[in-house]
């Protein structure tokens, strides 16, 4: 009743403001689900996943009303019932975002629920990630604020999206972020550009635990410091966060932290970034008991390169909240053209590495093992890298141009992934494998032109070698079909292949695609959270637009 | 089922009628640059002629596929209409260090920002990227386009010369 | 004004950040209840020779479809091995959540924080531990997998001796108590001891794919359902960093019996394990009532 009371108010408040604007946009995905002997997706099978419903549909809208200073907007999401592989929270249908906000003289003033990041997020980020339900918006109120040029304060208090519900724990935080360059009048016109910021965070959650002593509210605050000269850029975050026994840490009392530097190098044609990072005990939940990707407050990238390929999502990494540290460097670089490797066209070269170890964990005394419950559960050599290894991949690619209509980028990856660290896979030990693709890029005649790609996984772990086929051809501005299969040649048990064929129509702003065919089981990473979506056999219809 | 259908048949008519001819401000939110600072939206600006506006993300391949097609164009392009290209990525931390080297290492001449919690996507109601929006001389939303085919700039280039 | 402005914002930030945080110095946790003084200490005889006896922890979950697969698989082992097989069945994680149709909660606070520890429902249901060997690399074992490494431990040594003495007093509902552990070997490194309390033939509904087409069972047997830690999850360390042959450490613990508890169904279960591998050495068993 309320929520046909807040869309009417805003319906007739539309109507009436005729200056104003109304934008927004929707998705609507469904999908039929069809057994499927070779995967034993039925529903004979429970553990499949394979849906009674058959047929299952998730969709949204946003719709959004501006004018001038002011803005407000809803979201309505329908879930009837989740796709498979989505948390199984979303089920059902409901206004899920709704807000206002009203901006003048610097101030600005957000009501009802918002996203909001303080410094790289690793204090605290509400965001969304809806292909994977992702979704942590606070519901509370915000205020930013500019005092003086060059200086940015924050604060919000608010409570944490959980599905169609919110969380028990309140979320307070403060910001603030000054620009040395723009804030001191001498500063203005030297090269040297210097931003330092600050955040302060807590949570609130009563103890209704009769086993333990627990902190009701718990801190955390973080620095930042970012530099920029000319083609130099460096970046740093500290955060520390206080006492938080939670289901996560198994009810340890130690305080976490975790720092994350990079610096970067570019000029034209040229680029090279580091970057290394160090978390300790920093999973942070507005409750405690929560898991999965349930109301998390802060975000802790993967130090680790995002891969599109589809064989190279097989083995993806997902940060290891709980303690990890890791490196990245990573190199583009554009032969020139005219030289002999670059010939008419240039070359492009992007290579990567990254690496990611366990933190070093010493027992607290000599009888209480490592992690126990309800004590300072271990101490840790801030400098000292754990023996374990989670995760290293170097790779590289090279694209090359031969003449107006053909280009070729061929990629080599290589891999080594501990399945029992990053997820729980039957499997236990270390996947070491190889990765070669290569994407050809044709162009038929003006505004059509053709796309294949040819992969290949190699490894003699898990579920061993897999080999993918794909041509897509495009009609711009409207069309695409694409056809492609996976083949997990290599495994021992069942050696399944997995046909996809898809077509598009694109107009502006809305799409449309159909697909039928086979979807592999996979693992979507999340932050520090990987899930698992079954395999799954069906024809899909994506609906997407804005306005 | 049929009831559905039928629905989102209406629905999504409704907003295609909705989304022609519509001429929308560009909206005011704080990005950063790649040095750092913090620039707001509504002081884009490029002498009158129009501005081109591309969402974009390290780890998108269509994205960079859209973005090398015009920067091989672009001198015609700027002699010809006078336009300016505006890159937006929405990395977040993870990969944020990397936008500058790898616009700079792909030789990209475009005007660089970051939008890393997504807050000018979300205020475009942007779905997925690429995503690209052309503005006119008042900063006006006169064209939009969503993902990327070969020569799709094409006829982003159509949609710029009708502002001459 | 600006100075003012900023020293105002300053002050409000130092004030929420002194207001909202609680730093809990030690003891985190709430200290458990005495031993209770009508307990009477157990004098234990001198064992000759101690069998190796093997621990089989079953993670399991009331609304686990293929669980029933897995205690059958156990029953069959524990048939195969007579008394040198402990099985204890640990319901946590998602498959034990309770509902209308499940409302009994077979969780307990020591079983889950061995699933948090250990992952096991995270890897899936239903799997085990046989003496939580291979951890932290290949330690979760499917049940097709355990008699093997049954058969495999179950030739080791022991290398160290348990004895349980257990009365229950039915007037004042407490149960009593005694472990002796006997260091059977010169040992180096330390030593932790847990005891818990388990209960067989608790009939509940239970998801059972294996029944068509109900796909349940409406009075379901749980057998070695874990029900009480009486040390914490980690267990209370013998104190020591070696050990010297044939030293012995007796433990006492008492508790009173819940009401939903039958006596008569209930075990005592009591392991020596090592804190830095998890690793247990040996495990005993002992019915409460003979």
């Amino acid at each position: 009743m309320k929520n046909l009371l807040s869309i009417l108010v805003l319906c007739t408040g539309t109507l009436l403001a005729q200056s104003g604007q109304l934008s927004g946009n929707f998705q609507s995905d469904f999908q039929l689900y069809l057994e499927d002997e070779a995967l034993d997706f039925n529903l004979e099978n429970p553990s499949s996943g394979f849906p009674s419903e058959r047929f299952l549909s998730n969709g949204f809208a946003n719709i959004m009303y501006t004018n001038s200073n002011f803005s407000a907007g809803i979201r309505y999401e329908a879930y009837q019932n989740a796709l498979l592989g989505y948390p199984s929270g979303y089920k059902g249908e409901g206004i899920t975002y709704r807000y206002a906000q009203f901006s003048k003289n610097g101030l600005d003033v957000t009501v009802g629920n918002f996203y909001e990041q303080f410094g790289s997020g690793m204090i605290l980020r509400a965001y969304e990630e809806r292909n994977l339900g992702y979704d942590n918006a606070f519901d509370g109120i915000r205020l930013k604020y500019s005092p003086l040029k060059g200086v940015y304060l924050k604060s919000l208090v608010g409570r944490q999206r959980l599905f169609f519900d919110k969380g028990e724990g309140l979320v307070r935080g403060v910001d603030g972020e000054v620009s040395l360059n723009e804030a001191f009048v001498g500063l203005n016109e030297i090269k040297t550009q210097v931003l330092l910021g600050a955040s302060f965070v807590s949570k609130y959650q009563k103890d209704l635990n009769p086993a333990y002593n627990l902190p009701e509210n718990v801190g955390s605050w973080a620095s930042r410091m970012s530099v920029n000269h000319g083609r130099w850029n460096f970046n740093s975050e500290y955060v520390h966060k206080y006492n938080d026994p939670s289901a996560v840490n198994n009810y340890i009392y130690k305080t976490g932290n975790a720092l994350l530097m990079s610096g970067s190098y570019s000029k034209r044609g040229f680029g090279l970034s580091l970057a290394a990072k160090r978390i300790d005990n920093m999973d942070y939940r507005s409750e405690r008991d929560q898991n999965l990707q349930n109301l998390i407050i802060n975000y802790l990238p993967a130090l680790t390169k995002q891969h599109a390929y589809t064989l190279a999502t097989i083995y993806p990494y997902g940060t290891i909240t709980t303690g990890e540290m890791g490196l990245q460097a990573e190199l583009n670089y554009k032969v020139k053209k005219g030289s002999r490797l670059g010939g008419k066209y240039g070359m492009g070269v992007l290579a990567n590495f990254s690496n990611v170890y366990a933190i070093d964990k010493q027992q607290i005394d000599a009888f209480t093992p490592l992690d126990s419950t309800g004590t300072l559960g271990y101490s840790s050599d801030f400098f000292k890298v754990g023996e374990e290894k989670y995760f290293q991949e170097f790779s590289i690619e090279l694209s090359k141009k031969v003449n107006k209509k053909l280009k070729f980028i061929g990629t080599y990856i290589n891999t080594e992934y501990n399945s029992a660290a990053i997820v729980g896979y039957s499997y236990h030990g270390m996947i070491y494998s190889d990765i070669f693709v290569l994407e050809t890029q044709y162009k038929i005649k003006s505004k059509h032109s053709i796309r294949t790609e040819i992969q290949h996984l190699s490894t003699e772990q898990h579920e061993g070698n897999w080999v993918m086929g794909l041509a897509e051809y495009t009609i711009s501005p409207h069309y695409f079909f694409a056809v492609q299969n996976l083949y997990n040649y290599g495994n021992t048990d069942k050696k399944i292949s997995y046909p996809t064929v898809s077509a598009g129509y694109n107009k502006g702003t809305s799409r449309f695609a159909l697909s039928y065919g086979k979807q592999r089981a996979g693992i979507f990473c999340v932050g520090g959270v990987c899930r698992n979506v079954p395999a799954s056999n069906g024809l899909s219809l994506s609906i997407t637009s804005s306005f | 089922m049929k009831n559905a259908l039928l629905a989102l048949a209406i629905f999504s008519s409704t907003l295609t009628a909705l989304a022609q001819d519509k001429i929308s401000i560009f909206p005011s939110v704080n990005i950063k640059s790649t040095d750092g600072k913090m620039i707001n939206t509504n002081s884009f600006e490029n002498d009158g002629n129009p501005i081109v506006v591309s969402f974009w993300a390290t780890w998108c391949k269509p994205c960079a596929k859209e973005l090398d097609a015009i920067t091989e164009v672009y001198d015609d392009w700027q002699e010809e209409t006078g336009v300016k290209v505006i890159a937006i990525s929405i990395d977040d931390a993870r990969n944020a260090v990397k936008v500058a080297p790898y616009a700079n290492g792909k030789d990209w001449p475009f005007e660089i920002y970051l939008d890393s919690n997504s807050d000018l996507k979300r205020a475009l109601n942007v779905n997925a990227i690429p995503h690209t929006f052309l503005l006119n001389s008042k900063n006006e939303i006169v064209w939009q386009h969503t993902s990327y085919f070969d020569g799709d700039e094409e006829e982003l280039f159509e949609e710029i010369q009708k502002l001459k | 004004m600006k100075t003012f402005k900023i020293y105002s914002l300053l002050i409000a930030i130092i004030s929420i950040s002194l207001f909202s945080c609680d730093v809990i110095e030690e003891p985190f946790m709430v200290v458990q209840e005495v031993v209770s003084d009508s307990c009477e200490a157990f004098i234990f005889s001198p064992v000759e020779t101690y069998t190796k006896k093997v621990l089989l922890e079953d993670y399991t979950g009331q609304t686990c479809g293929n669980c029933p697969r897995a205690a059958e698989k156990a029953h069959e082992l524990q048939e195969q091995y007579g008394e040198q097989l402990v099985v204890i069945a640990v319901h946590a994680g998602w498959f034990s959540n309770t509902s209308d149709e499940y409302p009994n909660d077979f969780t307990t606070e020591v079983g889950n924080a061995w699933n948090t520890h250990f992952g096991n429902s995270l890897a899936g249901n239903p799997n085990g531990m046989i003496d939580r060997v291979g951890y932290p690399n290949s330690y979760i074992l499917q049940y097709s997998q355990w008699g093997e490494e049954i058969a495999e431990q179950i030739q080791i040594e022991p290398l160290v001796g348990i004895q349980i003495a257990a009365t229950y007093n039915t007037s004042s509902k407490l149960i009593c108590i005694d472990t002796q552990s006997e260091i059977l070997y010169d040992l180096e490194g330390n030593l932790n001891i847990t005891v818990v309390l388990i209960e067989s033939g608790i009939i509940s509904k239970q998801t059972d794919y294996s029944v068509d087409p109900e796909q349940y069972v409406d009075d379901y047997e749980q057998n070695h359902v874990l029900r009480k830690g009486l040390t914490n999850a980690w267990g209370e360390s013998l104190g020591q960093e070696t050990y010297l042959q044939s030293e012995l450490f007796t433990h006492r613990y008492s508790i009173e019996k819940q009401a939903d508890w039958d006596i008569n169904n209930m075990s005592v279960i009591a392991f020596v394990s090592n804190p830095a591998t998890y690793e247990v050495l040996q495990v005993e068993e002992l019915h409460i009532i003979d």
